[in-house]
């Protein structure tokens, strides 16, 4: 059979950037022949490439299930295009701001016709640095669109400082933990990371962001302090709303605080990660009640701090002059929490990290990761991942999967779009190599602790 | 089962997309991807005329009473006069493909449709109505009489009154119709689904009855000329109904099975009840449904089967093939 014709799929909110990278890619020379099918009228200046117009035209298979939808403009103009098979290499379908990307990878999954003759490579969707926040807040569209993506281009990042555009960042690592992230200024990625991107190409193995797949950790933040002496912790309860991160505040005690202070023996990345992995043991004791005005020391016991009204001080009291790791429980900005030296002076902490949240249940659109050892039961597993798709495949966008089957040389690998799946073995396992299953799951109303204890039951002892 | 003899051949200009033969039996007309009509003489098969039809592929083509017309990706249909070569009317159609156009019966009247709007013209070329639906058409057809329209959008097929433009009444289905065949005798209306399934309504009662069991969505449909037999894709076989007697309701239907792979070209024959199908496997096989599940003749094309298409009176059919060949073949019982 002829090998199936590469689809990529352009997604973004008008303004992002799109446009501007569709012209690129259609003007540069990269040797492909590209038909273009648009639902923007007139945006591509571009006059012997083959632009066909669609209405963005929901099929559906069932009433009012999103899981069940194709877009019928397409299968109509890809059928036709067929025909013209000798005149293009890959097709490019630009969708606008306004559109689920849901019905358009379900096309080339659910429909057999397009399934024979095209392969889905890529979603790329565009954002722009500057709104993507207020977009992601005001509209489902732009958030599925960052969850579906395999390749984000976080575009005129030349107009936000270096702050904003870290927010921006960890809002969209915080949404789709694996796809390709790329900075760009006016829409200038590379080519070649735009298109044959093989986001659903199953002989890929999935490229999982290693950060994202560290274990959960009890807190949200950790800062690395160079303590000279005595010092001094401030916090305050929350009691007003922050207006520009709503996204961060979850439902929680807003009068305690729960931390760790540990001491390290160095500065740096190392110290930071081993206070981290020891500050999961000290969470796990049972907490101490600080009311203000009471001191705060290097610990396996964790403090609870309780804080009423706007600022509650607590002494820092550390042995000796050095480094210390404080683990929040929450992030620092939610409360408020600086520390201050003996006068008076805000200490800022050397490095600092945020920490994937531990809570197990998220409204928003967000990923779960699971890495983990051991041999999956084949039988376990096609079970349970059927159950997990088939009652929550509406939240769940994409899913993506590496497992060690038990029994099995090669890597089989699964890759889904709401309730359709598609999986196979590919590599084989090399010798010596660790054989970690790796999941993925993006959308929304995810049970982060429910997925992993799925999971590990699917696993043999 | 005898191979189907080549009558003659002829290379058109680009992939084949529509084939037409005239209500008079004298030319053969080829749609193509490049947006050209290519007209024949239907017996020797020598190339009349070359047009310049649509920027853009031709995606639907029909003989009228007198008339040639053609649908195109720019969106708009043409109204041609074959003997002299000659566009005679152009029928814009909007923004977004013309995909469909349907002549009433008598071949006086036709229907075309482009995005969400359908249009009806007198073979002049002159409006007569217009419609708007809430979803793209997926098909359109006429009832005997002319009365009717049936234009299938979104899960529903919509029929409207030629003569007022009223909307006569909606039949609705859960899922997404992709298609709409009216029987010849005009009794039964039918429409696949991509849920794998055709309906069918009786005129009068309109209730909807649902033939399932498919593989894939039977993307097309044909009617025998007798009304007796509507033959689907959507299996490797070709799976026809039997509407005769007390129609298909709890029957098993007749499964013509021959090619290697799916058929997906279909056409019935404008009097007999002969059926050509055409697959991706290059063959094409002629059937005769009151004989049974037998194929009656076939032949080889150079590449996948594109379009079919029969000789009303001549025991002649028309094949295109991938590669842009017309070859026209005998088909004597």
């Amino acid at each position: 059979m002829a090998s199936k014709i590469p689809v990529t799929v352009l997604t973004g909110f008008l303004g992002a950037g799109k446009t501007t990278l569709l012209n690129r890619i259609l003007t540069e020379q990269h040797g492909q022949r590209i038909a273009v099918i648009e639902n923007e009228f007139g945006e591509i200046g571009i006059d012997q490439a083959l632009v066909i117009n669609a209405d963005e035209e929901i099929f559906e298979m069932n009433n009012g299930c999103i899981c069940c939808t194709v877009r019928g403009d397409l299968i109509r103009i890809l059928g036709q295009l067929l025909k013209r098979r000798d005149k293009f290499d890959r097709i490019l379908v630009e969708t606008t701001g306004m559109a689920d990307p849901g019905p358009v990878a379900q096309t080339f999954f659910m429909d057999e016709d397009m399934k024979a003759q095209f392969a889905l490579d890529g979603l790329v969707t565009v954002v722009d640095a500057k709104h993507l926040l207020l977009h992601l807040d005001d509209s489902e569209e732009a958030q599925k669109q960052v969850a579906f993506a395999d390749v984000i281009l976080l575009n005129k990042c030349d107009l936000v400082s270096a702050e904003e555009l870290k927010a921006v960042e960890q809002r969209v690592r915080r949404i789709n933990a694996v796809a390709k992230l790329i900075l760009t200024t006016n829409a200038d990625a590379p080519i070649n990371a735009v298109l044959d991107v093989g986001g659903f190409d199953l002989s890929r193995a999935i490229e999982v962001n290693p950060d994202f797949l560290q274990p959960e950790y009890p807190f949200e933040w950790a800062g690395l302090y160079k303590l000279d002496g005595a010092a001094e912790l401030v916090a305050g309860a929350c009691g007003h709303d922050h207006g520009h991160d709503h996204h961060h505040h979850h439902v929680h005690d807003e009068h305690h605080l729960k931390l760790a202070l540990l001491p390290v023996p160095a500065s740096g990345e190392d110290a930071l990660k081993s206070a981290a992995d020891k500050g999961i043991r000290a969470f796990a004791n049972a907490a101490e009640d600080r009311a203000p005005g009471s001191a705060i020391e290097p610990s396996m016991t964790p403090w609870r701090l309780e804080l009423h009204g706007a600022h509650a001080h607590f002494p820092l009291r550390v042995a000796a002059p050095g480094h210390y790791v404080l683990l929040s429980e929450h992030a620092p900005e939610e409360f408020h929490l600086t520390l201050k030296s003996a006068d008076g002076k805000t200490l800022r902490p050397v490095l600092a990290k945020y920490f994937e949240e531990g809570h197990s249940h998220d409204e928003a659109v967000t990923s779960v990761g699971i890495r983990c050892e051991g041999q999956v039961d084949s039988s376990l597993f096609s079970g349970w991942i059927s159950a997990v798709l088939s009652t929550q495949g509406n939240d769940i966008f994409r899913s993506k999967g590496i497992l060690n089957v038990a029994g099995r040389d090669r890597r089989y690998v699964f890759q889904g779009v709401h309730m359709v799946m598609d999986g196979r073995e590919t590599t084989p396992w090399l010798a010596g190599e660790s054989r970690d299953n790796t999941l993925v799951f993006i959308g929304k109303n995810l049970d982060r602790a429910k997925l992993n204890e799925g999971f590990r039951a699917c696993l043999r002892t | 089962m005898k191979p189907l003899t080549a009558a003659w051949q002829a290379t058109l200009d680009d992939y084949p997309t529509e084939l037409a033969v005239s209500r008079d039996g004298a030319v053969v007309a080829a749609g193509t991807a490049s947006g050209k009509l290519q007209v024949f003489d239907a017996s020797a098969g020598d190339l009349l005329h070359t047009l310049d039809a649509h920027a853009g592929g031709v995606l639907a083509l029909a003989f009228g009473r007198n008339a040639l017309a053609s649908a195109g990706q720019d969106g708009h249909a043409r109204l041609w006069d074959v003997k002299s070569g000659t566009a005679t009317a152009a029928l814009p159609g909007g923004s977004g493909w013309a995909s469909h156009l349907q002549w009433t019966p008598d071949g006086k009247r036709l229907a075309t449709a482009a995005g969400k709007n359908v249009k009806l013209w007198n073979e002049q070329g002159a409006a007569i109505q217009q419609w708007t639906a809430s979803a793209g058409i997926n098909g359109l057809a006429f009832n005997a009489v002319g009365g009717l329209l049936a234009a299938t959008a979104g899960a529903e097929v919509l029929l409207w009154r030629c003569a007022d433009g009223g909307l006569d009444r909606r039949l609705k289905w859960v899922s997404t119709l992709i298609n709409t065949h009216w029987s010849p005798d005009g009794k039964v209306l039918a429409a696949g689904s991509i849920d794998k399934s055709v309906h069918f309504w009786r005129a009068g009662a309109w209730l909807d009855s649902k033939m399932g069991g498919y593989a894939k969505k039977p993307q097309v449909l044909a009617w025998s000329a007798d009304s007796k037999f509507l033959a689907t894709t959507g299996e490797d076989a070709i799976i026809v109904w039997n509407f005769s007697g007390k129609g298909p309701e709890g029957s098993k239907p007749m499964q013509l099975l021959h090619h290697l792979r799916a058929p997906d070209v279909l056409t019935a024959h404008p009097k007999k009840p002969l059926l050509l199908s055409g697959s991706p496997d290059k063959t094409i096989v002629l059937w005769d449904l009151k004989a049974g599940e037998a194929p009656q003749g076939q032949a080889t094309l150079a590449a996948a089967v594109s379009a079919l298409a029969f000789h009303p009176s001549l025991a002649m059919a028309y094949a295109c093939d991938a590669e842009g060949t017309l070859s026209a073949f005998w088909i004597d019982p």
